[in-house]
């Protein structure tokens, strides 16, 4: 499986030009339709990045190490294609294949890996009332959360806005859990045990899960689910919840959305969150929100930390924009955590962007985060800038200040910047350049360079 | 001059000559729709929206920017005049719509300023677009938020930013997995589900960040020095990390860094006192789990090799780790129970 994952991701990125020919795009208008044809949509994205930078860091004896050069090659590409004919039905059938590959080329050994995964490859049969999707895919909200998975979903859409939809299959495993290709400077024995080359393959018939929803919604007012979630790890129980989620709408001033979750393994809820959103008037969004978390019932119930406690925390937060005029945009939120014991904790920030629609299209941006916990806190200024000099070309500048309340590594700031520069060469091909420059706690001078080639391709075929 | 220093300059180079295109004005529609030195003896005919766009009102392809239009009045000072004129050039994505069909309408009886209103107000420059809201005023009834390609071309719409329908403003972002988890098939209009794993699979060797450097408006969670503040946002929102990250996605790299558990010869990051009780009689180390135990994942959640253990399991010195109330409908005999409880 893992080979093919790479053959498939590089073999979409290599003969992306050849698929991506004119002849196969006119649109629908100037091809006709002639009754009986199957005319079907497809769109084609492929992204090849490479970086270069040079590898150092400290061992852990805190000895500097310095490695060679490398020179990463990242390939990622997505197919979709939509509305193919069946017997069962004219354009119902959708297929999506997503996936990467990652070369290491400047580098020997175990570090020049070709690594790869298939992230998606998902047919889906679309019926009048619901439809059927076979392969890996996810599915995310309500008890689920977000799960990838080989397995199926299927779902129908009965009268009255009543609704059932339910999955399973084998959980797609992180396989590369352990960063994957990012070797540091350690031991070569701590690399090995760690390099998925020689771990030991985990059972897939352990990993699995199923789970479902029934829903009720009235058009765009009322929209309820009742959820249920069980995934197994290592042939042990990882995670079964229950899920409560709802939105009402009643008008478009403003919108009340609600989740929340319950362990049933444990009997508590987990995970408990409201927002209320308002929009008085058009230029104007604000959003209030309340969470409540259990961190320990984010963990598997496979771990062994997740039975050493049950502290919760809660948070009220507040977030706006306002769109003062055309050009001027103004942004905030605050939020505020309660821990157990009485410590509290905040986060909060604001923002102003302008824009320019004008010859040289322009956006600049300036903000200003501030968080702060129990142990330590940080003042974050941000200052980017975007220019569009040439209808085909842009230009970006994106700079970060750091100042910590304690200093981390013995190092009380930090600076990082980022400038790239983008152009279409056609309407399907785009390169951009991008260079960033970091001095942090855990870099003297950390930079890096980037190039992105990126292929966008769409049209309809018979 | 330091490539910090440097990086600075340019920096706000870049935001000078931003704030300098500002002042810079688009078409003059305003000049051409209320001047009222036309129309009379002597003097050109006044201009209407047709006199320029007439083609577009046929659905024909426009023609912008050119000189031929303009030399009908402006004659041998057109070129001039042109260059005085920074037209409007940003690229608009492409709109499926009939001009012709519109306008031939009840509800426009041929006009353009029935959407393209306020074009000769001051301080407007360049194209007036219709908001999309005003589509919905008669389109309502049969404009469904899943046929968004019904207008729009299928490529533009990763592009676009909706604000009619599903506002992506706001506190969407933090919320929009509740939102995608009932509007799967209206997601899906514009995104496809390799987009959702973009995101959400810590598989992938590239972050975001360093794919998209030039999407500065996008809330990614991991830009700028994220390796430096790492802890503080883990600390100040517990739990959020474990949300994506799995305990051994943290621990690969505190391992190398020698702070993990997991290392004999590693460091101890802990203060004096951290594990049994203290001078103070506290035991900071307990505490301190009870209130964020996904942080101490991080490092020690190992299985059975999990440090904690030894002190905590049944009969060992550290007690019962369990919170008051604390229960599960598990059998004691659980493979993970049996680490600590065992029989």
């Amino acid at each position: 499986m893992r080979l093919r994952s790479i053959e498939i991701a590089f073999a979409i990125g290599a003969t992306s030009t050849l698929v991506a020919t004119p002849a196969a795009a006119q649109p629908r208008s100037e091809q006709g339709v002639v009754e009986g044809e199957d005319l079907f949509a497809y769109s084609l994205h492929v992204e090849t990045i490479g970086r270069l930078f040079r590898r150092a860091g400290y061992d852990a004896r805190g000895s500097l190490v310095e490695g060679g050069i490398a020179l990463p090659l990242y390939n990622f590409a997505r197919l979709r294609i939509d509305d193919l004919d069946t017997p069962w039905g004219d354009d119902s059938v959708d297929v999506e294949l997503g996936a990467w590959g990652n070369l290491n080329l400047a580098e020997a050994g175990p570090l020049q890996r070709l690594d790869g995964d298939v992230q998606v490859a998902r047919i889906r049969q679309r019926f009048d009332h619901g439809y059927v999707t076979l392969g890996r895919q996810v599915r995310g909200g309500g008890a689920a959360r977000f799960v990838r998975f080989d397995g199926a979903q299927a779902a129908v859409h009965a009268p009255f806005g009543l609704g059932l939809e339910t999955y399973g299959g084998f959980t797609v495993l992180p396989r590369w859990n352990q960063q994957p290709g990012y070797h540091l400077l350690g031991s070569a024995a701590e690399e090995l045990v760690r390099d998925p080359a020689v771990l030991q393959a985990p059972a897939r018939e352990q990993h699995w899960l199923v789970g479902g929803r029934v829903y009720y919604t009235d058009d765009d007012v009322i929209d309820a689910g009742l959820s249920f979630h069980e995934q197994r790890a290592d042939g042990g129980l990882a995670r079964r919840t229950a899920g409560l989620d709802a939105s009402y709408t009643p008008l478009d001033l403003f919108a009340l959305t609600g989740r929340v979750l319950l362990d049933v393994d444990a009997t508590e809820v987990p995970d408990l969150r409201a927002v209320l959103d308002l929009y008085p008037v058009d230029s104007v969004v604000l959003s209030a929100s309340y969470q409540h978390l259990i961190p320990a019932l984010m963990l598997s119930r496979q771990s062994v930390l997740s039975v050493f406690s049950t502290s919760a925390f809660d948070e009220w937060g507040i977030d706006g924009q306002w769109r003062a005029t055309s050009w001027l945009r103004v942004g905030g939120d605050a939020y505020l955590d309660r821990f157990e014991g009485g410590a509290f904790g905040h986060r909060a920030g604001g923002h102003l962007r302008v824009s320019n629609n004008g010859a040289i299209h322009t956006v600049a941006r300036i903000g200003y985060r501030r968080v702060q916990e129990a142990i330590n806190g940080y003042h974050q200024l941000r200052a980017s800038a975007s220019l569009r000099p040439w209808p085909r070309a842009h230009l970006t500048a994106d700079g970060f200040l750091y100042l910590y309340d304690e200093p981390i590594s013995g190092v009380s700031s930090s600076v990082v910047g980022v400038i790239s520069g983008g152009y279409e060469v056609a309407r399907y091909l785009e390169l951009l350049i991008a260079t960033s420059l970091a001095r942090s706690p855990y870099a003297l001078t950390d930079v890096q360079s980037t190039l992105r080639v990126e292929v966008d391709w769409e049209g309809e075929v018979r | 001059m330091k490539p910090l220093h440097a990086w600075l300059l340019g920096l706000v180079t870049v935001l000078a000559l931003g704030c300098t295109e500002l002042l810079v004005p688009g078409f003059p529609h305003r000049a051409h729709l209320t001047e009222d030195r036309c129309g009379k003896p002597g003097q050109p005919p006044c201009p209407t929206c047709a006199t320029c766009h007439d083609d577009i009102r046929n659905d024909r392809p426009q023609r912008r920017d050119d000189p031929a239009l303009c030399r009908r009045c402006h004659g041998e000072a057109t070129e001039r005049l042109m260059a005085q004129v920074r037209p409007w050039s940003h690229k608009r994505t492409e709109i499926i719509f009939s001009h012709e069909t519109h306008l031939q309408l009840d509800a426009f009886v041929g006009q353009c300023v029935a959407c393209h209103a306020g074009v000769t107000e001051d301080g407007v420059e360049g194209e007036v677009f219709p908001p999309m809201a005003l589509c919905i005023d008669c389109h309502d009834d049969g404009l469904r938020a899943d046929e968004c390609a019904s207008c729009h071309r299928q490529r533009d719409l990763q592009r676009l930013v909706p604000e009619t329908f599903l506002r992506h403003d706001g506190a969407f972002f933090r919320n929009h997995g509740m939102v995608a988890s009932r509007n799967e098939g209206v997601c899906a209009t514009c995104h496809a589900e390799s987009d959702c794993v973009r995101c959400h699979s810590q598989g992938q060797p590239l972050g975001l960040k360093t794919i998209l450097p030039e999407a500065i408006d996008r809330p990614l969670i991991h830009r700028g020095d994220f390796v430096a503040r790492h802890a503080i946002e883990a600390r100040s929102q517990q739990g959020q990390c474990a949300r994506c990250h799995q305990p051994s996605f943290c621990d690969s790299c505190h391992l190398e860094r020698g702070v993990s558990g997991q290392r004999r010869d590693g460091l101890n990051p802990h203060p004096i006192g951290w594990v049994g009780p203290n001078a103070g009689g506290r035991n900071h180390h307990g505490r301190a789990a009870r209130r964020d135990i996904t942080s101490c994942a991080a490092c020690h959640d190992a299985g059975p090799a999990t440090n904690c253990i030894r002190c905590h399991r049944v009969g060992g010195p550290g007690g019962n780790p369990h919170p008051s109330g604390w229960r599960s409908q598990r059998s004691p005999d659980a493979p993970m129970c049996r680490y600590c409880h065992v029989p």
